[in-house]
């Protein structure tokens, strides 16, 4: 059989998906049966994912048996990885997304809509284009004004 | 019959509020389509939320349109920048690019928006008048079928969305299937998974998880891996040359018919239609060399191929409640939200409602047509806008899109988390389709088990005995073993053993 890519990632996945899997079955077992009114087991609110939680886990078990002949299992990186990974942009740049994006989440509700979506579109332009300063405060006023009266004033859209 | 039922419903779109937006939406569909990094299904997503309270017709026809639009909208950057707008258009890229590279950026265009035209065409004749047909075979079927067809559609789109590695895609759709278990019940409205939070009552939103799914896992990777434009291409002449068509019209059929079929298999899509096409095309071209060099016929057959699955993946929704693509499925959620109840019932309930959709269907291939072939240069400007401005506002307006339909921040929160979900799925190629598919499918799974087993007093023997289940098992089975070197051989056998009966026999 073909070697199939990425052995250390499926290994690690396989586990979690694993542990997913495992976690669904517990869950669904705990649900109330319904016996008495519905018939069966069968008609448990817990029997679909019981069996989702099994299929899950049969398929996330083959995953990690194949990570496993594929040596995946060798995941523990060398300090000079670590060290990479740490200063790759990639990372830096995931971070940063990340906390536009739950910053802009956590202000909204907080401060007016428009005044959000402009911090936000700030931030990351600013953060991420190669536009000048004073193009990206121009583009941004201009974006977050478009989306709030388009939306309010033309799709009826209620705002957060 | 059906012919005149297609015209009245046609008739009956005429009005200038319609026709407006069809314009405007076809017109955006086809920006969305061509700037990398936006996607059909996305687009479609984020129109669902902000025309949630727009009457239903006029917001049905906006959301094919931008289905239509941006489907055909990709080819322009495939053609122009060798970057495919949306995954459907990757087989476009082949031909398409070349042929601009030889100076030949126009016409390369023009062929791919009458291909486009053509390939909706094919898909149409059978979405109008085969559709009905459809929905009395449909008619028959009941929870055990049902059951059968929600696990045959989530296996063969993880088979056919992850080729290298079905099992991801099966994982995938099974993740799916589960996500879709959280909430009540539909049978005693028991809450489940949901631990007290009173917001997963109701089960995640299909919107705000479509919406992360593609638009914030494209925003997370676009800005992760710092994606650069490509250089434009001039463009000059576009109208096609008639010669080039009729040259091409077995081609045109053939990848028609191909894309139509492929949009009807359950959440398998526009991409993987275009390249069934082109590689039919290639197989049957009396010149495969010119294939990848800037072949007319490779790149007519790709994008016949696509929009043609536009029209293939709308017609399972119609008749069974299951998408063809995932563009598809968020139609699918659109029309639930509006009151729309597709599936078997929809032939008896609201049987116009097949031209209907049809007819908006024409009218969106039409604009498309017309704005294809007219606003080319105006188009082309917009791929200038760099990835780094255009993200920030796709965030903003994917929660904007998300808040809108429940008007709930939490909406918001599933949209990032199936975002940041999205995005490791992607890289480690887990394919978001069948995950999509799970999710809307899960459902009907669970209700139509549950119920048929009640039904039947546990019994297993309806979902083994009826004549539809048995070939839906067969397919299941074959989905699921297809790769298997026994299958494989067995059926090679079996095709030797029936080809020889026929055989001369030489003494």
């Amino acid at each position: 059989m073909k070697q199939k890519g990425m052995p250390k990632a499926d290994f690690i996945m396989g586990l979690i998906l694993m542990a997913f899997g495992l976690l669904a079955v517990v869950e669904s077992v705990k649900f109330p049966t319904f016996k008495k009114d519905w018939g069966g087991f069968y008609a448990a609110p817990g029997f679909v994912p019981l069996i989702l939680g099994i299929t899950i886990f049969g398929m996330s078990l083959a995953l990690f048996i194949r990570a496993i002949r594929g040596q995946g299992y060798k995941i523990i990186p060398g300090k000079d990885a670590l060290r990479n990974f740490m200063r790759s942009k990639p990372v830096h740049r995931w971070c940063l997304a990340m906390l536009y994006a739950f910053g802009f989440f956590f202000l909204l509700g907080h401060i007016y809509f428009y005044l959000a979506a402009f911090l936000v579109l700030f931030a990351f332009m600013f953060t991420f284009s190669e536009q000048k300063t004073w193009q990206v405060l121009i583009i941004s006023l201009v974006a977050s004004a478009m989306i709030y009266l388009v939306f309010t004033k033309i799709f009826l859209v209620p705002l957060p | 019959m059906g012919v005149v039922d297609l015209v009245n419903a046609l008739l009956g779109l005429m009005t200038p509020q319609i026709l407006f937006s069809v314009l405007w939406a076809t017109f955006l569909g086809i920006i969305v389509g061509m700037l990398p990094g936006l996607t059909a299904t996305m687009g479609i997503a984020l129109l669902t939320g902000l025309t949630f309270q727009w009457e239903s017709a006029n917001a049905i026809v906006i959301l094919i349109a931008m289905y239509v639009g941006a489907i055909y909208g990709g080819s322009r950057s495939a053609i122009l920048v060798n970057i495919p707008g949306t995954p459907a258009n990757a087989a476009a890229c082949l031909d398409g690019h070349p042929l601009a590279l030889q100076g030949k950026a126009g016409e390369a265009i023009g062929i791919a928006t009458t291909s486009s035209f053509l390939g909706s065409t094919i898909a149409l004749f059978f979405m109008a008048f085969f559709t009905p047909y459809l929905g009395q075979v449909a008619l028959r079927f009941q929870s055990f079928e049902f059951f059968w067809l929600t696990l045959f559609g989530v296996l063969i789109c993880g088979n056919l969305t992850a080729p290298e590695d079905p099992l991801k895609g099966w994982i995938a759709g099974f993740i799916g299937l589960f996500l879709a278990m959280v909430g009540m019940d539909a049978i005693q409205a028991f809450p489940r998974f949901a631990y007290g939070q009173v917001d997963l009552y109701g089960g995640l939103s299909m919107i705000p998880a479509l919406v992360g799914i593609y638009g914030m896992t494209e925003v997370i990777q676009t800005t992760v891996e710092a994606q650069r434009q490509g250089r434009i291409v001039q463009v000059r002449r576009v109208l096609p040359r008639i010669r080039d068509l009729i040259q091409n019209w077995k081609n045109i059929i053939r990848s028609g018919l191909i894309g139509t079929f492929v949009g009807t298999i359950p959440g398998v899509g526009e991409n993987i239609a275009s390249f069934v096409a082109y590689d039919f095309a290639r197989r049957a071209s009396k010149t495969p060399e010119k294939f990848g060099k800037g072949a007319i016929e490779g790149l007519a057959a790709a994008e016949t191929g696509d929009n043609a699955c536009v029209g293939g993946a709308i017609i399972p929704v119609l008749v069974l409640a299951v998408p063809g693509s995932p563009p598809a499925a968020v139609l699918l959620a659109a029309m639930w939200l509006h009151g729309m109840r597709p599936g078997p019932l929809l032939i008896i309930e609201a049987p116009n409602y097949i031209y209907e959709v049809s007819a908006m269907f024409f009218l969106a291939s039409l604009a498309m047509l017309i704005l294809g072939l007219s606003m080319v240069r105006v188009i082309v400007k917009i791929l200038h806008v760099p990835t780094a401005i255009l993200m920030p506002i796709i965030l903003v307006l994917c929660a904007v899109g998300s808040f809108a339909i429940n008007g709930r921040v939490f909406d918001i929160l599933v949209m990032l988390l199936f975002g940041i979900i999205g995005y490791p799925l992607r890289k480690m190629q887990y394919p978001d389709a069948p995950l999509i598919l799970g999710l809307i499918l899960g459902p009907m799974l669970d209700e139509n088990l549950r119920r048929g087993l009640i039904l039947n007093e546990g019994s297993l023997m309806p979902f083994f005995s009826r004549p539809i289940c048995i070939i839906l098992i067969i397919f299941i089975l074959m989905t699921l073993f297809s790769r298997s070197a026994i299958l494989k051989r067995t059926m090679h056998a079996l095709k030797q053993s029936i080809t020889s009966m026929f055989r001369k026999k030489i003494t």
